[in-house]
């Protein structure tokens, strides 16, 4: 933890709350929507949290397909990796947000900085 | 007002006053009128066939298809159900599927980004921001037009636009009874192989379709050179069988006799026909004694109005209307789903080498039928009418055979059956004017 900032511990919603191979839009104060998205690893699923909006359009990405660790948005197709960010086609352009998370005793856990 | 449905020329020409006689008006083959009056009063509005539903085995999973020149998307959507809808974008009309055949999860348009699911609903557009605010815009109303009706009779698709047409069951009636003959065969249903053949001709499409409704005449003559070079001999004389037959119900006609495997034989594969053989007890404890010798006989099928297919070569086409004097031709091959592997590539195959565009038998035809089609250009070629006057004694009542039967398969029966439909869904306002025809 560096000096000068704080960070704030945010639990999304409960791991159960996602299915394995899905995703789950959440809310939490003052951040953006966010998607919490359960990859089916084939070994018990990994949980990657990034920004619900596709970053083409006012979109939520959490209302399109999750293709192994590509997240498809509903409206234009655009694909994601979730465990980076990265647009990987047209007409996504610019990468998601990424949120470390944590499972803390079946919670999903982010810590954002607080300024 | 429309120069094909708003005049009386084309009322006269295609009340077809001749038909009874065995006489046809040649300007049907060649009238843009009449061809316009067709888009409208046949295509538009009869159940055409779409797909085979095993070219459609997941959600995702899409076809495009012609009902005359409007062409659709068949698909199967996220319930696993199947749709189908026009391939336009509400926008300004620029296709949204560029692609014959593939898995997508939704159909975006290449102009302004409009974006449509599977079900056919706008999904989101270029700049959608712009649209949400503009007052009064209502994405709900602005999905792709869907059809009418869609259904699926043992395997096949078909859909019409009209919402008065009878059910496909009630459009095929009594067919059904032949169809079974190739969709029902054995209790794993069929499927599609391969993909599918495009090729063009420069003929009418109805010429193409009666040839399949009924022509047992020309295969010994137009094929004699592909027979000799496939069976190293010619085909039987077809005149001749006692046991044949022209078959039509609704205008959907079926030529046969019952040798059990002439049209298989034409492939020249002995994997074909040990395969035919070795299933006819089944087929018999299936279909009975008549059936079961129709499956790969000599043969020729259309379903009204322009899907036709061969048993035994297997060959399944559609002949797509491009104008009054060009026909897209499409092709696939039907197999018996529990059939072998090497069953099913022999047919795939056999078909590719006799009914392709590079096939012993296909080029023969396309020859004729762009002769018969162009000679119609000459004004006063066309004064004289083309006789199809040959088995007008021939109807039988028959112990087994449903619909209008006719003996002797070397016949005019079933083109002239084929041409009355027509003729009736020409004249016809719509369909209920014609359903109540049907049943005076």
């Amino acid at each position: 933890m560096s000096a000068g900032t704080d960070t704030r511990r945010i639990v999304l919603c409960r791991l159960d709350d996602v299915p394995l191979g899905g995703v789950r839009r959440v809310s939490a104060a003052g951040l953006e929507p966010l998607a919490v998205v359960r990859v089916d690893d084939g070994a018990g699923g990994s949980v990657h949290v990034v920004s619900d909006t596709c970053t083409h359009e006012d979109e939520s990405l959490s209302e399109g397909d999750l293709d192994g660790t590509v997240l498809v948005c509903i409206a234009h197709f655009a694909e994601f990796d979730v465990r980076d960010g990265r647009p990987l086609c047209f007409p996504a352009e610019r990468p998601l947000t990424v949120y470390p998370a944590t499972i803390e005793e079946g919670d999903v856990v982010i810590e954002v900085e607080q300024p | 007002m429309n120069a094909g449905l708003d005049n009386p020329a084309v009322d006269e020409l295609v009340r077809l006053p001749g038909l009874d006689e065995g006489r046809i008006d040649r300007r049907i083959f060649w009238d843009a009128d009449v061809y316009e009056r067709e888009l409208h009063r046949i295509f538009a509005r009869c159940w055409n066939f779409v797909a085979h539903e095993s070219q459609l085995p997941r959600p995702g999973s899409f076809r495009t298809a012609w009902l005359g020149e409007d062409q659709v998307i068949v698909v199967r959507r996220r319930d696993g159900s199947l749709g189908a809808y026009l391939n336009s974008c509400p926008h300004r009309g620029n296709r949204v599927c560029l692609a014959e055949a593939g898995q997508a999860r939704g159909f975006v348009c290449n102009y302004h980004g409009w974006s449509f699911g599977l079900d056919g609903a706008l999904r989101g557009m270029h700049e959608a921001g712009v649209y949400d605010r503009e007052p009064g815009f209502d994405r709900g109303a602005l999905g792709l037009t869907p059809v009418a009706q869609l259904d699926t009779y043992k395997g096949l698709v078909f859909a019409t636009f009209d919402a008065e047409a009878p059910s496909l069951r009630d459009y095929l009636g009594a067919f059904t009874y032949y169809l079974d003959v190739v969709l029902d065969n054995d209790e794993g249903g069929t499927e599609f192989v391969g993909g599918r053949i495009t090729s063009v001709l420069g003929c009418n499409w109805k010429i193409a379709a009666e040839n399949f409704a009924g022509d047992a005449l020309h295969a010994g003559w137009t094929h004699a050179s592909g027979a000799e070079a496939m069976l190293g001999r010619p085909v039987p004389s077809l005149g001749r069988q006692p046991e044949s037959y022209h078959v039509s119900v609704n205008g959907h006609a079926w030529e046969f006799n019952l040798d059990t495997v002439g049209n298989a034989a034409t492939l020249d594969d002995p994997v074909v026909l040990d395969y035919l053989r070795g299933r006819h007890a089944d087929v018999v404890a299936r279909l009975g004694e008549l059936r079961a010798r129709m499956v790969g006989s000599i043969s020729s099928v259309n379903v009204f109005p322009n899907f036709s297919f061969l048993p035994g070569q297997n060959t399944f086409r559609t002949w797509q209307p491009r104008g009054p004097h060009r026909t897209e031709l499409h092709t696939w091959v039907l197999v018996n789903r529990n059939a072998p592997q090497r069953v099913k590539d022999a047919w795939r195959k056999g078909a590719m080498m006799t009914f392709s565009p590079a096939g012993v038998f296909e080029m023969d035809d396309g020859e004729n039928w762009e002769g018969a089609t162009r000679s119609n250009a000459g004004v006063v070629t066309r004064r004289q009418p083309l006789h199809y006057g040959l088995g007008m004694r021939s109807c039988v009542e028959h112990p087994e055979l449903p619909g209008e039967v006719h003996r002797g398969q070397v016949n005019d029966a079933n083109q002239r059956a084929l041409y009355r439909r027509w003729s009736q869904l020409m004249q016809a306002r719509s369909w209920t004017e014609l359903v109540a025809k049907d049943a005076a």
